[in-house]
């Protein structure tokens, strides 16, 4: 599935009722109904279902995967789409937004930059925020395997902010995570990708 | 059609798979895209993963 405003095929119609934003990520930061990453969520089930749909497709058998906002983008379709069997984050983003404006660099640093210019609206902000959050989405996660991999010295999606998603999931989930203990956001780049092939072979079957 | 999803094949890349161009309607009113790729014979309805862009 193609990013919404951010890839080559797919307009973004976002109307947001404050300012000061560069990127996507403080798009609409300040009201939940509003957020940039609201209706894009939403378009990850829309694209399992269309999948599903599909004559070729045994729509029992439909894993989510992706890397970074593709890690993120395939927990929140696993929380809201109930046609999800088994789902594979790689170093996935936007999980535990407190402590990643805290210490990660990269498009994290956007929210720090709106926080400076939004002094009384911080904690509107991470109100919004915590409802995008992976670390509390993956609380609705109903999938029977789940697939994780983190890089340790990674600082755009630091492992304290994977790990509080990772650690709630749901008793019910089979889950492992795959540790690259010397790699940064590239995780096990050409392994780590051997390695979740060889993982789908086995729980699609 | 759900989602008003188009599935247009694009016969000019993968001689051993078939390709679609795909589109559906995004739930702000875009028409969101994606690719959609099967083997060339696929004999009865096979798993199928989903993958988001990073």
């Amino acid at each position: 599935m193609d990013s919404s405003g951010q890839g080559v095929g797919t307009g973004q119609v976002l109307s947001t009722s404050h300012g000061g934003q560069r990127g996507f990520i403080t798009h609409g930061i300040l009201d939940k109904e509003e957020y940039y990453y609201r209706n894009f969520y939403l378009d990850t089930v829309r694209a399992v279902q269309a999948v599903a749909e599909r004559d070729e497709v045994d729509a029992s058998r439909i894993a989510a995967i992706g890397g970074s906002q593709g890690g993120t983008l395939t927990i929140a379709c696993a929380a809201l789409s109930d046609q999800v069997w088994v789902m594979a984050p790689h170093v996935p983003w936007l999980s535990h937004f407190r402590r990643a404006v805290d210490v990660a660099v990269g498009p994290y640093e956007e929210i720090t930059e709106f926080l400076k210019k939004h002094l009384e609206s911080i904690e509107q902000a991470f109100e919004t925020l915590s409802y995008f959050d992976n670390m509390n989405l993956v609380e609705m996660v109903n999938v029977s395997n789940a697939y994780y991999s983190v890089g340790l010295w990674d600082d755009i999606c630091p492992p304290s902010t994977l790990y509080a998603s990772y650690n709630r999931l749901p008793d019910s989930v089979d889950k492992s995570i795959e540790v690259y203990l010397y790699n940064k956001h590239e995780g096990g780049h050409n392994l780590h990708q051997h390695r979740k092939l060889a993982w789908l072979r086995k729980v699609l079957g | 059609m759900l989602l008003n999803a188009t599935f247009d094949a694009v016969s000019d890349s993968l001689p051993m798979a078939n390709v679609y161009d795909v589109g559906f309607d995004g739930a702000d009113g875009v028409h969101v895209k994606g690719w959609f790729l099967t083997p060339k014979d696929v004999a009865e309805p096979r798993p199928a993963v989903v993958q988001f862009i990073g």
